[in-house]
């Protein structure tokens, strides 16, 4: 898809009819940057809302939550206030004019508000809807759920956040929360398109559990009760699963108040360095609790190894006696009765002296000969006295390691005990705060902190119940196989049951596969835009991105270990910009998709040398870039490095015309360095 | 040395839920659960037998050949070095299976206990440390 | 058949043959939009074929 022309009606800040023309690859030199600039509360989001709205109907954006639609009008407010002078409705539309694949589309959508007393009411219009296939032919459409689904098959809604987005949308995903493994997840999903392999296997779970049940009606004595208990525990295990998606969706929600509490207390300027020391230690906290839970999952691993400790006193004197025998030669025992059958034979001794039969020393030699071990034992010992001298060669290793890890573990510990006293300490001081709503905001924000951490444990103890009850299912199977072995059970409806069962666990091992498969993979492809987007400083800091098991992101420093709580905001961008273009790239299979990347005050955070790189880099991985910049972030040396690189096609400007209304000016791209701020940090 | 892949090795019925649950909260695996209680009854040189108690655990393929060497020695040293006692994985097995039996009371006795929250289950919402803990214990008794 | 169908048909070829039918039935039947519910009552009937086939092949 790409955006070839936005017009807007009487749409948020912009009165009466105003238009945007976005540059393209098709143009003229291959220009695909389009600026659109405007200070804050200009109407930036305005135009990011008005494509939104215009392609799916949508009012509320991501960065809305917890608006509802009431509180949020689309109709221009100062042209309905001089309207209902007349009684008239104002009329309200956008209409988005895009390409996708040789084909020109035309969408517009409208709306009608009024005022009601103090009331903004608004209904929405009808949707027109066309398309101009390659053939020249032109399509026009009515029906909303046709039109729904043409738009769905050009760009997917669910896909959309990862092309349109705005600034908070690349912040939410590198925080270590629930919130951002939900969103890496979906966005690994919609690029697998695995929908209908989801649907199967929870079609074939129904399956195996309807067979089941029958199985159950109709088996008899043990066989029942294990039919019936293994019924039992998928029904258990269905709860589960339900509770710790409920758990985790609080968890969501906790976590989304608690970042609108952070917002509004960031307002209380005077405690502004406190809230982010706050917010500082409270990331370090997230990451020793994580390094404690590495450490235990590895400490878990360490048991049979440091149990070897208990017995070193054994391994050393079973090892010393074999290693004794080794010595004397007893031990492989093949030699001596080589030794010795040569003696009885010839009758002589090694030193010459002749050994007659009937003498002692003859007598000695027969039973030194009987005494022989069998081979097979001493094999056995002598492999069994490799392996022991292994252990032995490691044992200081054994020792050292499990030393090291419960050091490791005790000053982890430690550290989160430090931690969180700070932040208990930062707290108090933010409470004192002499403002009452502070105060409030803060005690607010410690009950859902506390309600988080709750969640937390409730969630992990959820897990662990799920673990457990699928090691009793494993167990459980293996009787019912038993069973049917000893009791040559194999009806047809035990059959039926296997292959539903055998299906199912088929289906979610491919489906773990490809999982696993892609996260693999956009964590390489990701690691090659992060390479090139990141400044020097950085790159000689930091290693690789990397993505989880439970679809978290982690970026790993120059010695391979966990290093997302100390990277800066800026540095976050740049991993989450690299990640986006890696979903991109793999979704066109390695071309440049063809997408906009639609970006709302993408540079706020990040440090001159991360601008130049994303500015050089940005228009040759994407088919089109739209840019709305404020001049906090956009300054004449970052317009600069744009023309240079002869990508900039569009510049647009929003200007206010008095209270509530903008205006968007088109500027020829030469008129930046004019009409732009220079940088206070760069002059 | 054989290390037999195909015995069954046998533990006590009741520990049944002990294995599962230790299993999944403080050991990687079953095999390593049973060597750790098999090293605690030796070196208290305390064996019990399962009688008809026995219930199929784990098979011993999944056992470590440096398990298996020390296995092989403690008979040995229990035998005052003499050959013959390593000669049958099948009579090893059974014999640490009688000072695992032993060797879990010792684990439960002097650790586990103040863990378990009704009889012999874990309670799951104060183990969360409990792979430190176990650590912690192995080495306390050296 | 799309291309995501043609990789899982792949992944599957290790599995046995049945499950295999039975696997892009589910899947084939998930992807033309068919309920959930639906799509359990129509394996049902798949998997009477198959278990049934394969008893009268013995």
């Amino acid at each position: 898809m790409i955006l070839d022309e936005l017009v807007m009606k009487n749409f948020r800040q912009f009165r009466g009819v105003q238009r945007i023309i976005f540059a393209s690859e098709a143009d003229e030199g291959g220009k695909n940057v389009t600026i659109i600039f405007g200070e804050n509360g200009r109407g930036k989001t305005g135009i990011f809302r008005a494509i939104m709205f215009c392609l799916y109907g949508e009012r509320c954006l991501s960065q809305d939550e917890g608006v509802t639609h009431k509180e949020l009008y689309l109709v221009n407010s100062p042209v309905l206030q001089e309207a209902t002078s007349d009684g008239e409705p104002v009329e309200s539309y956008v209409e988005l004019h895009f390409r996708h694949k040789n084909e020109r589309y035309s969408l517009k959508r409208s709306l009608q508000g009024i005022l009601d007393g103090d009331e903004q009411l608004e209904q929405l219009g009808p949707v027109v809807f066309s398309r101009i296939q390659s053939d020249g032919n032109t399509k026009n459409y009515n029906d909303p759920d046709e039109i729904k689904r043409i738009i769905n098959d050009v760009l997917d809604r669910n896909v959309k956040e990862y092309f349109l987005f705005d600034g908070e949308k690349i912040q939410r995903l590198t925080l270590s929360s629930v919130e951002q493994k939900r969103e890496i997840a979906k966005g690994i999903k919609n690029l697998l398109n695995i929908d209908a392999l989801e649907k199967a296997i929870k079609a074939t779970q129904k399956l195996k559990k309807t067979l089941n049940t029958e199985l159950g009606k109709r088996a008899t004595d043990e066989y029942k009760r294990v039919i019936f208990q293994l019924n039992e525990l998928d029904e258990s295990r269905d709860i589960l699963e339900d509770q710790i998606r409920q758990t985790e969706e609080e968890q969501y929600h906790a976590d989304v108040e608690k970042k609108q509490i952070d917002k509004k207390l960031e307002e209380c300027k005077e405690i502004l360095h406190l809230l982010k020391e706050r917010t500082g230690t409270e990331e370090k906290l997230k990451y020793e609790e994580e390094q404690a839970k590495n450490l235990l999952a590895e400490m878990k691993t360490r048991t049979g190894k440091a149990s070897l400790m208990l017995v070193f006193k054994t391994i050393d004197h079973v090892f010393g006696s074999i290693d004794k025998k080794k010595q004397k030669g007893e031990i492989p025992s093949e030699i001596r009765k080589d030794l010795i059958e040569k003696i009885l034979t010839e009758k002589r001794c090694i030193c010459s002296r002749e050994i007659l039969p009937g003498t002692e020393s003859f007598n000695q030699i027969i039973l030194w000969k009987n005494k022989s071990a069998d081979t097979d034992l001493e094999s056995a010992a002598l492999d069994m006295w490799r392996y022991l001298s292994g252990i032995r060669n490691h044992r200081d290793d054994i020792s050292g390691t499990v030393e090291t890890l419960l050091l490791k573990y005790a000053n982890c510990k430690n550290e989160i005990e430090k931690l969180r006293s700070k932040i208990e300490n930062l707290n108090n001081q933010i409470g004192t705060s002499e403002r009452k709503d502070t105060a409030d905001l803060e005690k607010h924000r410690e009950n859902i902190e506390e309600k988080l951490i709750k969640l937390e444990a409730k969630r992990i103890n959820l897990k662990a119940d799920l673990d457990i009850l699928e090691s009793d299912y494993e167990r459980l199977s293996e009787q019912r196989k038993v069973l049917e072995k000893e009791e040559n059970i194999k009806n047809e409806l035990v059959q039926r049951a296997h292959l539903a069962e055998d299906t199912c666990n088929a289906l979610q091992a491919v489906y773990d596969e490809f999982t696993d498969e892609i996260k693999l993979k956009i964590a390489d492809e990701a690691n090659k835009y992060f390479v090139q987007l990141l400044d020097k400083e950085s790159r000689e800091t930091l290693r690789s991105i990397l993505v989880k098991d439970d679809y978290s992101l982690q970026i790993l420093d120059r010695w391979g270990k966990p290093f997302l709580a100390n990277i800066s905001a800026g540095q976050r961008q740049i991993m989450s910009i690299s990640f986006i273009a890696a979903l991109a790239n793999i979704a066109a299979s390695g071309k440049i998709l063809e997408m906009p990347l639609f970006m709302d005050t993408p540079f706020s955070r990040l440090s001159f040398e991360h601008r130049k790189n994303l500015i050089e880099m940005v228009p040759g991985f994407c088919a089109q870039w739209i840019l709305l910049a404020t001049d906090t972030e956009f300054r004449k040396q970052e317009a600069a490095l744009l023309r240079k690189n002869n990508r900039w096609g569009k510049f647009y400007l929003l200007q206010s015309d008095g209270p509530g209304i903008t205006i968007i000016k088109e500027r020829v791209v030469a008129d930046s360095q004019y009409i732009l701020s220079d940088s206070v940090e760069e002059s | 040395m054989n290390m037999s892949g195909d015995i069954r090795v046998k533990t006590d019925r009741k520990y049944r839920n002990l294995y599962n649950d230790l299993k999944n909260f403080a050991v990687g695996d079953m095999h390593e659960l049973f060597f750790l209680c098999s090293c605690l009854g030796f070196r208290a040189k305390k064996k019990k037998n399962l009688g008809g108690n026995g219930e199929d655990r784990f098979w011993s393929r999944t056992i470590t050949p440096e398990e298996y060497a020390c296995y092989y020695a403690m008979m040995l040293e229990e035998s005052n070095m003499d050959l013959s006692a390593i000669k049958d994985d099948t009579t090893i097995i059974s014999e640490m299976e009688k000072y695992a039996n032993a060797g879990m009371e010792i684990l439960l006795d002097d650790f586990l206990s103040e863990y378990c929250s009704s009889g012999l289950k874990l309670d799951s919402s104060i183990s969360k440390e409990l792979p430190k803990a176990l650590l912690h214990f192995i080495y306390e008794q050296l | 058949m799309s291309e995501i169908n043609e990789l899982i048909k792949k992944k599957l070829e290790s599995f046995p043959s049945d499950v295999v039918t039975l696997a892009m039935e589910a899947i084939e039947k998930s992807e033309k939009g068919l309920p959930e519910a639906s799509v359990t009552e129509y394996l049902e009937n798949v998997v009477r074929k198959i278990i049934r086939n394969r008893r009268s092949e013995e």
